[in-house]
């Protein structure tokens, strides 16, 4: 009699613990993705740069099209040097003046002043070798300017840093797809928008090197022609 | 017999840890990769300002959510201490940011990161309380905003109130927007940690 009541009592407690497990299966697969997404492998690697910001990102190309999309032009250019560093500014849209406006409004809630450089921007000059898309503004062999959040520092990012994205060096050539600011001055439309296109395959410029996802085409000269190709293809339509 | 029909309330209070202990460790397991970045809003209660041209409905929708499906209140207010504001900072490759301020003469708790800086340890890694925080839209992307801005009213305040980015395959607003598939609803994710806080 006893051994069944003790039978009963442990088969309804591994009943019970097992209700629990897919309760909590059940409650865990709301915060656990189900779906199926077939960058997820690339964008989890990606998660390295995202980690613990706030910022809302542009999410990184998914097809050679989107790419375009999301350029208003493209050029392979090289890094001649740094025109400028300063604090992150806004526009003012009336006349496209920069404006420490947010700065200024931390200072009101604080009494305290961001320090100069904080958060940081750097101008780059970039002499322009190639010019795949144009928006009428930019010839061979001139400079663009190239703002990039971030402060110049060759120092490699610190092990564990969550933000591993570098700025440019000096004599660096890399393939951009921009867009232009209302001063005039060119920004990357993601951080992904600037291509290392020196090796035998084409990446993205982070500190991983990252494998382009979004075309077959990765040998730099086949990328390039793929891009022309499709400028052309749309200039023709 | 006797003796053991006076054990029934331990036997079933024991079968009945046993079931919760089963819920908890799975669910543990599943945020077992979950970053909490220990920041948080100094109170429960949240004052949402919206001055921008575009998104009042949208930003109406967030403030609902947040009040209705959380354990936090949040209202609306010309004087609120959660801002909502448009500006252009040109191409910056982000849409939006929130920048929350800690109290009196503490500085700023800075959540943006950047190439080349970190600003997030000094957001994430210790336990300020930030009295009033600004979420920055950044016209210049006025295109991707439009298409995404059901989940960036709900994110950044996520991030103001001290939600972390989650990973790509989480089922959460903190999902960083460049994930794509962003979520548009406080998920069950999201709510566990706020009520878990406030």
């Amino acid at each position: 009699m006893t051994y069944r009541w003790f039978l009963s009592v442990q088969r309804m407690a591994l009943t019970l613990l097992a209700i629990g497990v897919v309760v909590g299966g059940v409650l865990a697969q709301g915060c656990v993705g189900d779906e199926e997404d077939p960058l997820a492998t690339f964008q989890s690697n990606m998660m390295i740069y995202e980690r613990n910001t706030a910022g809302s990102w542009i999410p990184a190309p998914s097809t050679l099209e989107d790419l375009l999309d999301k350029s208003e032009v493209i050029v392979i250019g090289k890094v001649t040097s740094i025109q400028a560093t300063g604090n992150l500014k806004s526009y003012n849209e009336a006349d496209n003046v920069r404006l420490e406006q947010w700065l200024d409004e931390v200072e009101e809630d604080t009494g305290t002043r961001p320090p100069a450089g904080y958060p940081p921007y750097t101008d780059f000059l970039v002499e322009v070798e190639k010019i795949i898309m144009n928006n009428g503004r930019l010839s061979v062999g001139e400079p663009l300017v190239l703002r990039m959040l971030g402060k110049a520092d060759s120092t490699p990012p610190a092990e564990g840093n969550p933000v591993r994205l570098r700025l440019l060096n000096d004599g660096e050539t890399r393939l951009f797809t921009l867009g232009r600011n209302p001063d005039g001055t060119y920004g990357l439309y993601g951080w992904w928008s600037h291509f290392v296109i020196d090796g035998n395959k084409v990446t993205f410029s982070d500190d991983l090197r990252t494998p382009i996802h979004f075309t077959d085409k990765v040998a730099p000269a086949d990328f390039v022609k793929a891009l022309e190709d499709a400028v052309a293809a749309r200039s023709e339509s | 017999m006797v003796r053991l029909t006076h054990r029934v309330p331990l036997v079933v209070f024991s079968m009945v840890v046993l079931a919760l202990l089963g819920t908890l460790v799975t669910v543990q397991i599943a945020f077992a990769h979950e970053y909490d970045p220990k920041f948080r809003w100094y109170s429960s209660r949240v004052t949402v300002k919206d001055t921008t041209k575009s998104y009042s409905t949208e930003i109406d929708t967030a403030v609902f959510e947040y009040n209705n499906y959380t354990d936090m209140t949040w209202s609306e207010s010309s004087s609120g201490n959660m801002v909502f504001k448009e500006m252009n900072f040109g191409r910056t490759g982000w849409i939006a940011g929130a920048v929350s301020v800690r109290p009196v003469n503490q500085g700023t708790v800075g959540c943006m990161a950047y190439p080349g800086l970190t600003i997030t340890g000094e957001c994430n890694d210790h336990d300020a309380k930030a009295r009033r925080a600004t979420i920055y839209l950044n016209t210049n992307y006025k295109t991707e905003l439009d298409l995404e801005i059901d989940n960036v009213v709900l994110h950044e305040p996520g991030h103001a109130i001290g939600m972390a980015h989650t990973e790509c395959t989480d089922v959460s607003v903190m999902k960083p927007g460049s994930c794509g598939n962003s979520y548009i609803i406080l998920k069950p994710h999201d709510k566990l940690h706020i009520n878990s806080w406030y």
